[in-house]
């Protein structure tokens, strides 16, 4: 029985809970099964989205208290938000999920299985350019150094699962690059001004991205503005439901940049994302607006006409999770991918399932990451493809390790990386 | 409640040796997730074989226990909440197609197979299973039999009951029965495939069903009929089922639904598909925009994804289904919108033209009182006075328990359906207190 007295919600306090109507949209018929990645690998109903939604609900109306059983089955959850596309109800999942891990978090229900110590460790280290940078100074010592070589061939980390999936994910660190300049100026007709958001880990394992993305910014007709003092838009702490920490970032995030700006411009889907739900989560003036005029690359370069020269290569695009179902954005990378002469856009089949990458899951939850960048790859080897893009560094990371893995030649890359490599300068 | 504590553990253990423990669930997540209209089971067990199926029955029925089949889970809602429940039986490892031989166009299926999947199979060697309930890819063989659920292919290939050939399916007691023949042809024995079909799982647990298959046309074209009143579109309906036209698939959209399919601005639509050979299809779509023309209607030829694109029309907490008279059909939509206006609901509706079938979906501010008394009662009268039925198939947990799903069942044909159920399952195992009149 539903007895919500004036400060409960079931199992749930006020504060960030889950919303009633969320919650009661969905009828259950099941479209989202087939579409969610953990019940395609485990075939669980519990581990499916409708499953979750079950105990989210059964919480809220006090069926059920907050268990680490029902903690652990929303652990699982990759955060892809494939079901939410698929919904013909319009369960915004994501926010219910969100809303439920943080108070998961904040009363420390804690499954056994999840581990929370890498999940802190990860949490505090990669928001944190100044804590980041120098880890990665001693890593590509590491890499350059042959230690690495060494280390793979001989397996000495077999042993140690979280840290193995942690060394098999990293790229092949470029050397420190230059900060890109505060401002860069448009080239040709002036369309406006962009601010670009680096991100975290974009400026340190793929800078030459933002770079790219720069580059192609300024061909569009936008002085790019880069404020230097930017950090973490919070978007791990948000799927991991630490709301507070969250809030915090995006608020010195939103202070950050210009108000002035006529446009906010991210690479990574998963930042995009975020940002762009920046008004849900922080209900004010300033964010509103920050998240009213956010926009990924792909949506600014659509509407460019850029010169581009001929590639003459065969390509695959797989959609990046908070693209796809976060931002709904499936169109405006394969148009502009389309525009290069030469290229070759072949299908990929399950293009807009998830690669298992999501955030930090593929270090907390190894197996069935793995499994599922398996499968994906799997795919992209289908498609005959030499290159593979997708817009977000996760993903890149993800697919790259599950290529080293297979031995495949194939590359990896950003879809503006492809576009800048066209990019005929004025 | 009934005494269990004694005897849990055994039956614990006696129904993990049957399923294997790991498919055995009792967790308090599991068991809140398999829950029927609120109503918890004490254990989810899953079978993944008719054996399996059968032991799991004898012991439940030796023991007293009731029993919930499940399939794909979209459609647990339909009917009363049961009575009581114990174990739920998620068909969802029983995936096999267990013979397919096109030649025959016949196919076995285990019955958690989903419709999309076994379509897909089916599709690669031309052919298809003739069943597209709305939004139902991800649902099961066996539940959209046992629901008797049907969608716009009806109109050319009827339903379950047309196309069940034969049934592998479970007693109560744990007998293994089959039904039917594997063949288009037979006359042999009780027609047991056609008592299953929309029995709820309250006579047995289907397990494996043979079902007869056609051919996919080798060509397709699809249509919409925007017309501006319920009158004309009940006009440009009934002229193109007196017509030689021959549509394979078809579908009377209420303007809700027919946004779906990029209408702006109808009061009804209907949703035609042709399929045959290439001109043939032109030429039936050509005759119908001519006939929609006759009618001061209007005809467009839309893409093949409008189908699709109909998954969400029937979606809303509350659904309903309307059976009537054929021709009456958009009188009695337009009954149901008006009825549901006053309370301020909005009404998603799609019917199988041709056979006075309506399926209607509600959103807005629901009340068990405002739908009983808007909704239900008015149509129900009205609708009785003409043979006709109205059943709520899906409404949230906390409504439902006030209103009367199955509507007024007759004393003579509640009789029929008592000894039927006497026979198959008199210590009643399956699905207590779900069927019509709480059978």
């Amino acid at each position: 029985m539903s007895e919500a007295t004036t400060d409960r919600l079931g199992a749930f306090d006020l504060r960030d809970a889950p919303s009633m109507d969320g919650l009661r949209a969905c009828v259950h018929c099941g479209i989202c099964l087939p579409q969610c990645p953990t019940y395609r690998v485990l075939g669980e109903e519990m581990d499916s989205p409708r499953g979750r939604l079950y105990l989210m609900r059964a919480a809220a109306e006090g069926r059920t208290e907050l268990t680490p059983t029902l903690a652990r089955h929303l652990d699982l959850c990759l955060g892809c938000r494939a079901c939410e596309t698929a919904c013909p109800s319009g369960v915004p999942f994501g926010q219910l999920l969100e809303a439920t891990r943080s108070q998961l978090e904040r009363r420390r229900v804690r499954a056994p299985a999840t581990d929370h110590g890498t999940l802190g460790f990860l949490l505090d280290l990669f928001p944190y350019p100044g804590r980041l940078g120098p880890l990665l100074h001693g890593l590509r010592l590491y890499q350059w150094s042959g230690l690495q070589l060494m280390v793979r061939t001989l397996g000495f980390l077999t042993p140690f699962k979280k840290l193995q999936a942690m060394e098999a994910l990293l790229p092949p660190l470029p050397a420190s690059a230059p900060a890109l300049p505060a401002v860069t100026p448009a080239c040709g007709k002036r369309r406006g001004r962009a601010g670009l958001l680096i991100g975290c880990v974009q400026r340190f394992f793929y800078p030459d991205v933002n770079a790219a993305t720069a580059r192609l910014l300024s061909a569009a007709g936008y002085d790019v503005v880069v404020p230097p003092g930017q950090e973490c838009c919070g978007a791990l702490h948000l799927h991991a439901g630490r709301l507070d920490e969250f809030r915090g970032m995006a608020r010195r995030l939103i202070d950050s940049f210009d108000p002035e700006l006529d446009v906010i411009v991210t690479n990574a889907a998963g930042c995009g994302s975020a940002l762009k739900e920046y008004g849900h989560w922080l209900d004010d003036d300033a964010a509103q607006q920050f998240a009213g005029k956010t926009r990924d690359i792909s949506e600014v370069l659509v509407e460019a006409a850029l010169p581009l020269r001929e590639i003459n290569e065969r390509v695959t695009y797989h959609d990046a999770c908070h693209l796809a179902h976060g931002q709904r954005i499936l169109r405006q990378p394969r148009e502009l991918l389309g525009r290069i002469p030469g290229l070759t856009l072949i299908d990929l089949k399950d293009s807009d399932l998830c690669c298992g990458s999501a955030g930090v899951y593929n270090l907390l939850e190894p197996e069935l990451a793995g499994e599922l960048g398996r499968r994906k790859v799997e795919r992209i080897e289908e498609t005959g493809a030499r290159i593979v893009v997708s817009g977000n560094p996760g993903c890149l990371m993800q697919i790259a390790q599950q290529c080293r893995a297979r031995g495949l030649a194939i590359e990896v890359t950003h879809p503006v990386s492809l576009l800048a490599r066209a990019l005929v300068d004025a | 409640m009934r005494a269990m504590a004694v005897s849990s553990p055994a039956l614990d253990r006696a129904l993990g040796d049957i399923v294997g423990r790991e498919h055995l669930l009792s967790d308090a997540a599991a068991l809140e997730v398999h829950a029927v209209d609120g109503v918890r089971p004490r254990w989810v067990a899953r079978p993944s074989a008719v054996e399996q199926i059968s032991r799991a029955l004898a012991l439940a029925s030796a023991e007293g226990l009731a029993v919930a089949p499940r399939g794909s889970g979209s459609s647990l809602s339909l009917g009363n909440a049961p009575g009581r429940l114990d174990l739920v039986l998620d068909l969802g490892r029983m995936q096999r197609i267990i013979e397919y031989v096109p030649e025959d166009m016949v196919g076995t299926a285990e019955a958690g197979l989903s419709l999309g999947a076994l379509g897909a199979q089916l599709a690669a060697r031309g052919q298809m299973l003739a069943l597209d309930p709305i939004g139902g890819a991800s649902r099961s063989v066996g539940g959209v039999l046992a629901c008797h659920a049907s969608g716009p292919l009806r109109v050319r290939y009827g339903t379950g009951r047309d196309l069940l050939l034969g049934v592998r399916f479970v007693q109560a007691d744990g007998t293994v029965t089959w039904g039917g023949s594997r063949v288009v042809k037979s006359v042999s024995g009780y027609d047991v495939p056609k008592l299953l079909v929309g029995s709820l799982g309250t006579l047995g647990v289907i397990a494996e069903a043979t079902v007869r298959l056609h051919p996919l046309p080798p060509a397709r074209g699809s249509w919409v009929v925007s017309t501006p009143s319920h009158a004309i579109a009940a006009d440009c309906l009934a002229a193109l089922l007196a017509s030689t036209l021959e549509p394979d698939r078809l579908a009377v959209l209420n303007a809700e639904a027919s946004k779906l399919v990029g209408v702006d601005g109808a009061r009804a639509a209907l949703l035609v598909s042709f399929g045959s050979v290439a001109e043939a299809v032109a030429s039936q779509g050509a005759a119908l925009e001519r006939l929609a023309k006759e009618h001061r209607a209007g005809a467009a030829p839309v893409a093949a994804e409008s189908w699709a694109q109909l998954a969400p029309a029937l979606s809303g907490p509350v659904k309903l289904k309307l059976a009537c008279e054929p021709r009456r059909l958009l009188h009695w939509l337009a009954e149901l919108e008006r009825e549901a206006a006053g309370g301020r609901l909005t009404v998603s509706a799609v019917g199988q033209g041709g056979h006075g079938v309506l399926e209607a979906s509600l959103t807005g501010p629901l009340t068990a009182r405002g739908l009983a008394t808007r909704v239900l009662a008015p149509l129900r009268h009205e609708l009785g006075r003409e043979g006709g039925s109205l059943v709520v198939e899906r409404a949230p947990v906390e409504l439902k328990a006030e209103l009367e799903p199955w509507g007024p069942i007759s004393p003579e044909l509640f009789a029929i359906h008592g000894r039927v159920k006497q026979a198959f399952d008199p210590t009643r195992v399956l699905n207590p207190g779900r069927f019509a009149g709480r059978l």
